[in-house]
C-alpha cells in the first residue's frame, strides 16, 4: 500500500516522462530506469538500452481523427514517406514468424532496389532524392533509425505501435512488394549513439 | 495497441463504454489533431462531466485542456510540467530551429502588433514572414532551411497561402496549444529581449516579481532524480 | 541707449518673432487655427516665396504660384501671415504691393510638423542637448543655469503631469495611443540629469533649482511606469507586443544572436513531429505508387555508385536545380503542359509537378511555378486534363 504522498509523487514521475517523449519523441534510456505507466519498453536490438514509446488503449490515437475529419499535423510527402517505410520494413523485418520489431539491418542498396522494382521501371535519378528525403523524415520522428554514413536501416522504436493486426496487413505488404536482394553490410555493426535523450534529438536535428 | 492500458484504464474502467468511447475520441483529437477542435463536434468536450474525464486523461501524461476562441479545444503541457522539466534543462528543440522559430513569431505577430493590425489575443497571424526576413541573421542558409524543413514538420510554423516572392511562413497551429501562461510567459520574454530597457519590461519585471512568488507557493515542485 | 529702452527694445523684437511664429497657427487674426490643411496652404504660400527670390511676390502671384489651393483660401491666409508679420511689404510704403516673407514662421512649420509627426520627443532631445550645451559654455553665468534647470522642471512637470492624467481618466486603447509620451524617457531622463549634474558642479548654490528638477523627473519616471504597468496589465497574453515600436524588433531580430533569439523560448517547450503510418495508409500508399509508372528519360548525368552526400540540403538543392534544368532544357520559360506530356503518365508527370513544386519554394532556387486559368484537355494524352501554367528562372 502506498502512501498519498508516494501517490502523487509517482504520478508526477509518469507525467513528466510522457512531456519528455511528447517533447522530444520516444527516448532511449538506461535499463534500469525505472517502468512509467503507459511507456512501453522496447529493448534495443543489443539490448544495452530501453525505449520508452508512448502507446494509446485502444479507441485513441490518430485512426479516431479521420473519422472526425481532423488531421493531424501534415507530413512533408506523406505517400513517399509512406512507402518508403514500408520497403524499410520488407528489408528489415526477416523473420515475420515474430513481430517487426527489433528486426534486421538493411541498405539503401536494397531500399533503392525495392523502390525501383515496386515502380515496375529501372531506378531514376530522382529516386534516390526523394528515398533519402523520406528516411531522413522516418529517422527524424523514430519510425527508422538511418545511418546516412553507413547507408543503413534498422526499424525505429515507434514500430512497436503496431497492433496484431497491422502487423498482418504488413506481412501481407512485404509478400507483395518485390524482394530484396541479400544485404551487403559494412564491416564494423554500428553501434547505437544517442546515449542522452537531449543530444540525440540535437543531432538527429543537425543532420 | 493494448487491451490494457496501465496509465488510462484506473480512469476509464468506471466509464460505461459509450462514455469511454467518447473520452478517448476527445483526448485524442485534443491531442493529436492539427487544429483545435470544435466543441460541438464532441460529446466529449460538450459533456462538462465528460470532458473533466478528458481533463483527467491529460493531466496524467503532463498536459492540459487549452480553450482557443471559446468555441475549440486543443491540449498542451501543463504549466507546472513545462517549468519543472526546462528547470532541468530539458529542451528537445536545437538553438537554431529555436532562434527561426522565434524570428518567425517577431515577423508575423509582434510586428503587426506594433503596426496596430493584428486582432484577438493570440499567437495566430496571416501575416507571413519571407524568407529574406529570416536572412537577416547569423544562421546559414542550410542550417534555417532545414530548420524551417523541422518546424513545419512539428506544426510549429506553416507555408503562408502567399508564395508570390517565393516560400513564407506563418505561426503553426502548435502555438495554440500554449497555456494562457505560456502565451503570456512568451510575450513577456520577447518584450524582456527586445527592449530590457524599456517602461513596458520593468512593468512586466514588477508583475512577475509578485507572480512568482505566488506561484512557489502553489505550484508542485519536482522532485530531483527524475531525469 | 538707457537700459529700459534696451529692454523695450528686446522685449519688441522678441514679441515680433513670436507674432511671427505663430502667425502659422493662426485661423484669422487673433483665433488660433483648427483646421490642419491650412498649415498646408501657409507652406504653399511659404513655399512660393522661397522661389520667388528677392523680388518678393504680389497677392495674385502668390495665388497664381498655389493654385493648388483655392484663391481666396490663399488670399486669406496671406492676410493673415501679413497681419501676423510673417509676410511685408518689400518697401514699407503705401502702393508697394510686393511682398517678402520671414524665414522664422517656416522653421516654425517644419518644427510643428515634426513633434505631430513624432510626439515631440525628438525635438525634446534637442532641447535637452542644447540646454546641456549652453549650461557648458564657460560664458554662460548663474542666472543661465538656474534658467536653464528652471525650463527643464517645467517640461517634466507638464509631460509627467500629461501622462499621470492619461493614466487616470483614459481607456487602454487610448492609453495606448499616447504610449509615445512613455517611449524612450530613459535617454530623456538621462539627458536631462546630465544638464542638472553640469548645473550643481558649476553653481552649488542653485541646489534648491535642482532639487525640483530631480523630483519633477521622479514624478515623470513614476508616470512613465505607472502608465506602462496599466498597459501590460491589460495587455492579454499577446497584445503587449503591439507596446514596443517596430524598430525595437527589427533592431532585435538583425543584431542577435541565434542564442539570444532561441533564450526568448526558455521555459517553454514544445511537441516533436509525430506522424502515424498505420498499416492501411503504408498499403495504399504503395498501391498507387505501384501504378505502372511508364520511364522517363533520365537526365544525362555523370554516372557514379551511390555518392552518400555530404549534404543533404546541399544535395537536394542540387537534385532540384538538375531537375529544373533539365525540364528547361536551355529555355528560360516552359509549358507545364508540355512538361506534363512530356512525362507520359500522370504518376510521373506528378513526381516531376511536386520536384518543380519544390524548385519553386526552394529559397535558395531562382525558379518559380505560374498557374494560370486555362486548362488543357485532351482524351488522347497521357494526362488528359492538365492545368496551364508555366515555369521558368527568375532573378531574386
Amino acid at each position: 500500500m502506498s502512501t498519498p504522498s508516494e501517490a502523487v509523487e509517482r504520478r508526477l514521475y509518469n507525467a513528466l516522462w510522457w512531456a519528455k517523449v511528447q517533447s522530444a519523441g520516444p527516448l532511449e534510456v538506461e535499463p534500469d530506469t525505472p517502468a512509467v505507466a503507459g511507456l512501453t519498453r522496447a529493448a534495443t536490438p543489443d539490448g544495452a538500452k530501453v525505449w520508452l514509446v508512448p502507446t494509446m488503449p485502444s479507441g485513441a490515437g490518430h485512426t479516431v481523427l479521420e473519422e472526425l475529419g481532423a488531421p493531424p499535423v501534415a507530413v512533408e510527402q506523406p505517400n513517399e514517406t509512406a512507402r518508403v517505410l514500408a520497403i524499410c520494413v520488407t528489408c528489415c523485418w526477416a523473420d515475420r514468424s515474430g513481430s517487426a520489431w527489433p528486426g534486421t539491418t538493411g541498405t539503401l542498396v536494397q531500399i533503392r532496389s525495392v523502390y525501383a522494382a515496386m515502380r515496375g521501371r529501372a531506378e531514376q535519378s530522382s529516386d534516390l532524392t526523394l528515398i533519402i528525403g523520406s528516411l531522413r523524415r522516418l529517422h527524424a520522428t523514430h519510425w527508422i533509425r538511418w545511418n546516412e554514413k553507413a547507408g543503413e536501416v534498422r526499424l525505429g522504436p515507434r514500430v512497436i505501435t503496431w497492433d496484431a493486426g497491422d502487423q498482418a496487413a504488413l506481412r501481407d505488404l512485404c509478400r507483395h512488394l518485390p524482394d530484396p536482394p541479400p544485404a551487403v553490410l559494412a564491416e564494423a555493426p554500428a553501434a547505437e549513439p544517442e546515449p542522452d535523450p537531449v543530444l540525440a534529438t540535437e543531432e538527429a536535428a543537425d543532420e | 495497441m493494448s487491451e490494457q492500458h496501465a496509465l488510462f484504464d484506473p480512469l476509464l474502467q468506471d466509464l460505461s463504454d459509450r462514455a469511454r468511447d467518447e473520452v478517448l475520441a476527445a483526448f485524442s483529437a485534443a491531442q493529436y489533431a492539427a487544429h483545435p477542435v470544435a466543441e460541438v463536434q464532441l460529446a466529449g468536450l460538450r459533456d462538462v462531466t465528460l470532458r473533466r474525464q478528458v481533463q483527467k486523461m491529460l493531466k496524467l501524461i503532463g498536459r492540459t485542456l487549452v480553450h482557443v476562441d471559446g468555441t475549440h479545444w486543443t491540449a498542451g503541457y501543463a504549466d507546472d510540467i513545462a517549468e519543472a522539466l526546462t528547470a532541468q534543462g530539458w529542451q528537445p528543440l536545437s538553438v537554431v530551429d529555436r532562434a527561426v522559430l522565434v524570428l518567425v513569431l517577431i515577423h508575423s505577430v509582434a510586428i503587426p502588433r506594433s503596426e496596430g493590425i493584428l486582432t484577438g489575443d493570440s499567437w495566430k497571424s496571416a501575416r507571413p514572414t519571407t524568407v529574406d526576413e529570416l536572412r537577416t541573421t547569423r544562421i546559414s542558409g542550410e542550417e534555417r532551411r532545414l530548420a524551417l524543413q523541422r518546424l513545419r514538420a512539428a506544426g510549429l510554423i506553416q507555408l503562408s497561402g502567399d508564395h508570390s516572392g517565393g516560400p513564407s511562413y506563418i505561426p503553426g497551429p502548435q502555438l495554440q496549444r500554449l497555456t494562457p501562461a505560456a502565451r503570456r510567459r512568451l510575450q513577456d520574454q520577447l518584450i524582456l529581449a527586445a527592449a530590457p530597457a524599456s517602461p513596458i519590461a520593468e512593468a512586466i519585471r514588477a508583475r512577475n516579481g509578485t507572480a512568482t512568488t505566488l506561484d512557489v507557493a502553489t505550484s508542485t515542485e519536482p522532485e530531483e532524480g527524475v531525469a | 541707449m538707457d537700459a529700459t529702452l534696451l529692454d523695450a527694445e528686446a522685449e519688441a523684437a522678441v514679441l515680433r518673432v513670436y507674432r511671427q511664429v505663430f502667425a502659422v497657427l493662426a485661423r484669422e487674426a487673433g483665433a488660433m487655427i483648427v483646421d490642419p490643411d491650412l498649415l498646408d496652404a501657409d507652406q504653399a504660400i511659404l513655399d512660393a516665396f522661397a522661389e520667388a527670390g528677392s523680388d518678393g511676390l504680389t497677392v495674385e502671384q502668390a495665388t497664381l504660384a498655389c493654385r493648388a489651393y483655392p484663391h481666396d483660401v490663399i488670399v486669406r491666409r496671406f492676410d493673415v501671415l501679413r497681419q501676423y508679420g510673417a509676410i511685408t511689404k518689400l518697401v514699407d510704403r503705401p502702393n508697394e504691393l510686393r511682398h517678402r516673407a520671414a524665414f522664422a514662421p517656416y522653421v516654425m512649420l517644419m518644427f510643428l510638423r515634426r513633434m505631430s509627426v513624432q510626439g515631440g520627443q525628438a525635438e525634446l532631445h534637442q532641447l535637452l542637448t542644447l540646454e546641456a550645451h549652453s549650461v557648458s559654455d564657460p560664458k554662460s553665468t548663474e542666472d543661465d543655469g538656474l534658467a536653464s534647470i528652471e525650463r527643464l522642471t517645467k517640461v517634466f512637470r507638464l509631460l509627467g503631469n500629461e501622462l499621470a492624467i492619461l493614466v487616470a481618466t483614459s481607456t487602454t486603447p487610448q492609453l495606448r495611443e499616447n504610449a509615445q509620451l512613455a517611449w524612450g524617457n530613459e535617454r530623456l531622463i538621462e539627458q536631462a540629469e546630465t544638464v542638472h549634474r553640469i548645473v550643481l558642479g558649476r553653481w552649488p548654490t542653485l541646489h534648491r533649482a535642482c532639487t525640483s528638477l530631480r523630483m519633477s523627473l521622479a514624478a515623470y519616471a513614476d508616470a512613465v511606469q505607472l502608465a506602462a504597468g496599466r498597459l501590460v496589465e491589460r495587455a492579454g497574453t499577446t497584445r503587449a507586443l503591439g507596446l514596443l515600436p517596430i524598430e525595437t524588433w527589427l533592431t532585435f531580430t538583425r543584431g542577435s544572436e541565434p542564442d539570444a533569439l532561441a533564450a526568448v523560448l526558455d521555459g517553454l517547450i514544445f511537441d516533436a513531429a509525430a506522424p502515424d503510418f498505420s498499416a492501411q495508409a503504408m498499403v495504399e500508399a504503395v498501391e498507387t505508387g505501384r501504378r505502372s509508372g511508364t520511364a522517363r528519360m533520365a537526365p544525362p548525368r555523370p554516372t557514379g555508385e551511390v555518392e552518400a552526400p555530404e549534404s543533404a540540403a546541399a544535395t537536394d538543392r542540387e537534385e532540384l536545380r538538375a531537375e529544373a534544368e533539365r525540364v528547361l532544357a536551355g529555355r528560360p520559360t516552359v509549358d507545364i503542359v508540355e512538361v506534363i506530356d512530356d512525362a507520359g503518365d500522370w504518376v510521373t508527370a506528378r513526381r516531376v509537378l511536386a520536384e518543380l513544386t519544390a524548385a519553386h519554394l526552394h529559397d535558395e532556387l531562382d525558379y518559380e511555378l505560374v498557374w494560370s486559368d486555362g486548362m488543357r484537355i485532351d482524351p488522347a494524352a497521357g494526362t488528359p486534363w492538365a492545368t496551364e501554367g508555366v515555369f521558368r528562372r527568375v532573378t531574386r
